[in-house]
């Protein structure tokens, strides 16, 4: 909930569902309904007005600032819409991120990097700078950035509202191949209906609740731990 | 995380490029301002340095080497009669007026000097120092020489109606009030010197081999009851009266505090915009698990990297500075002694710090769900 009185916002309104590991769960609905506050409570980002939020056993509702932030750093990977690719940084630079703040040595982080590019197919772009890759090839070094800690729940908001169709699945596609693993679960918030056959569960949501969540015809579900 | 700091910073070429730029003119003018104002300050005792005395006796009363409350003759045998006291000479120094040879007048900085030793003779540049024992014989200083119209050895001109004949010119720096000094023998000094009843101004001393200068400076004052100082101390008196009643140091002082003003201001905004237009690159680096611990020192790192830049830039052009403007015989007071390059940077690294919390506060209190928002 966000404001008080008057200008009280219910962005989630009695929520109440669960993740599998080895499952990609889109979380679709209009502008507003609040799929990214959800996405954003999920990963700890945002703090939920009350209610339970586990997160592979943790209560994450019940950690202060740091503890976020320490859970977010090693168990969490994040695909933005807009990349958020450091533009001064290079591809490898970009994905030795999450590694450089484990603490990991520069040099040791940026050649495990390549290793993360050359598994989405970047591994010749690895000294490129972001303004010199396409919006997939962005994406892709995103996808990379967000493998490279091995995290077991990765929160993608809208990975391909900047791509084009053909780039939009392509990208999806390359992601369930190479992220999606028995031990991992996916989060996609989108509304972009192209993508939707890539999804193992579909969540619907609308004003902030969430209508139905069904199985994606399409896509088999995986999995035996729950987020919720 | 330091090398993605430097990186974000440094890649971002327009806004390092107005950090640095800015930091290096806050730099110059800091180290400039500053050392004109320690030229300034230090010439007022070049009257005091020239000399070399390690001991100066004078009136209690006296507040700078410039004013003048004569001693009594007789404080000459006090002063040597005091045990540990080497030696003690007489020194006149006085304003004089020189009238000459093309008619016009000159206040000259008139040092008369013991007719025996001549302590105080400085190191010559032309002519003969020793010939100062002939009779009307002057020495004079080659700083502001150009105001008694370059004279050279053999020239004349007169004090107090009593010829001064040049015997030489001497290597001395110039002083805060400009005078051209004039040295002769302190019998011929008391002719040049208008008559008063007392015109012995300082007794100038050494302490015995092996006892240290306090001890003897404070025998003679408590032996005389004249005031007794080791050079330094008289130099930082003289200095220290200048400091008190000119309006050097706040003027000076101004402009110091309008450059750190304006170097704050300037640097302040542009490291605000920086966490402004990195906004949502703060927001993905707090999203992905880095502490706010983390990003305050990367700001901090970023701040140091451009404050040792800008600083070692505009220190050297101030240093250049110096070199083409300054020196002892340039009419621009310019001195850079270590504690002005101390608190020059001091000051430079305080505004990239006090700039860099402004950002720090916008990205320690930055929702990581900003990078959420398209």
């Amino acid at each position: 909930m966000f404001g008080v009185g008057t200008t009280e916002v219910h962005a989630l309104d009695n929520v109440d569902f669960n993740v599998h590991t080895g499952e990609l769960l889109l979380l679709v609905g209009p502008s507003g309904c609040g799929k990214t506050t959800l996405l954003s409570v999920l990963a700890g980002i945002l703090d939920a007005t009350s209610g339970e939020v586990d997160v592979f056993g943790t209560r994450i509702d019940q950690l202060d600032q740091q503890e976020k932030t320490a859970f977010r750093r090693d168990n969490v990977g994040f695909i933005f819409q807009q990349y958020n690719l450091l533009p001064t940084l290079t591809a490898a630079e970009n994905v030795a991120i999450p590694l450089l703040i484990h603490r990991v040595d520069f040099d040791e982080a940026v050649e495990k990097a390549r290793v993360y590019l050359d598994r989405v197919g970047m591994a010749d772009r690895a000294e490129f700078l972001p303004s010199q890759l396409s919006g997939g090839q962005q994406q892709r070094v995103a996808i990379a950035r967000a493998l490279i800690t091995e995290p077991r729940l990765i929160v993608c908001d809208e990975p391909t509202a900047a791509l084009d169709g053909d780039t939009g699945k392509m990208i999806l596609e390359m992601f369930r191949s190479t992220a999606l693993t028995g031990d991992r679960a996916i989060v996609v918030v989108t509304h972009d209906s192209r993508i939707f056959p890539y999804g193992d569960r579909i969540a619907e949501m609308l004003d902030g609740r969430i209508l139905s969540i069904h199985e994606n015809e399409l896509a088999p579900a995986h999995g035996k731990e729950k987020v919720q | 995380m330091w090398k993605i700091a430097i990186k974000m910073l440094v890649g971002d070429r327009s806004k390092y490029f107005t950090l640095v730029s800015s930091l290096i003119v806050v730099s110059f003018l800091f180290l400039q301002q500053g050392s004109i104002f320690c030229g300034l300050i230090l010439r007022t005792a070049r009257p005091v340095e020239v000399v070399g005395a390690p001991i100066w006796v004078s009136d209690p009363q006296l507040r700078s080497v410039d004013e003048s409350k004569p001693l009594l003759d007789t404080d000459l045998q006090r002063v040597r009669s005091v045990p540990g006291v080497k030696w003690a000479v007489p020194l006149l120094l006085q304003l004089v007026s020189a009238h000459l040879p093309d008619g016009n007048y000159q206040t000259v900085r008139l040092y008369g000097l013991d007719n025996d030793t001549f302590f105080g003779r400085p190191k010559m540049v032309s002519g003969n120092g020793r010939l100062l024992t002939q009779d009307q014989a002057v020495i004079i200083g080659r700083a502001e020489s150009e105001k008694l119209n370059n004279p050279k050895p053999g020239q004349v001109f007169e004090m107090n109606d009593n010829q001064a004949r040049v015997v030489g010119i001497a290597d001395v720096p110039r002083d805060f009030f400009s005078y051209p000094f004039v040295y002769a023998s302190y019998d011929r000094a008391l002719q040049y010197a208008p008559q008063q009843r007392k015109q012995l101004n300082f007794v100038l001393a050494a302490p015995a081999d092996g006892l240290p200068l306090t001890e003897v400076t404070r025998r003679i004052r408590e032996a005389t009851g004249l005031a007794a100082y080791s050079e330094q101390e008289f130099r930082w008196l003289t200095m220290g009266y200048y400091l008190k009643n000119t309006g050097i140091p706040i003027s000076i002082g101004i402009s110091l505090l309008m450059v750190f003003l304006v170097g704050m201001s300037i640097v302040g905004q542009t490291f605000y915009q920086f966490a402004l237009q990195n906004e949502r690159y703060f927001g993905a680096l707090k999203a992905m698990g880095t502490s706010g611990a983390t990003l305050t020192k990367m700001i901090l790192l970023q701040a140091l990297l451009v404050g040792l830049v800008g600083y070692g830039a505009g220190a050297g052009l101030g240093g250049i500075f110096g070199l083409i403007a300054g020196g002892q015989d340039s009419k621009i007071a310019f001195a850079t002694p270590w504690p002005m390059v101390v608190i020059s940077f001091v000051a430079v690294i305080a505004i990239c710090l006090l700039s860099a919390l402004i950002s720090i506060r916008k990205v320690v209190k930055l929702e990581p769900a900003v990078v959420f928002r398209g």
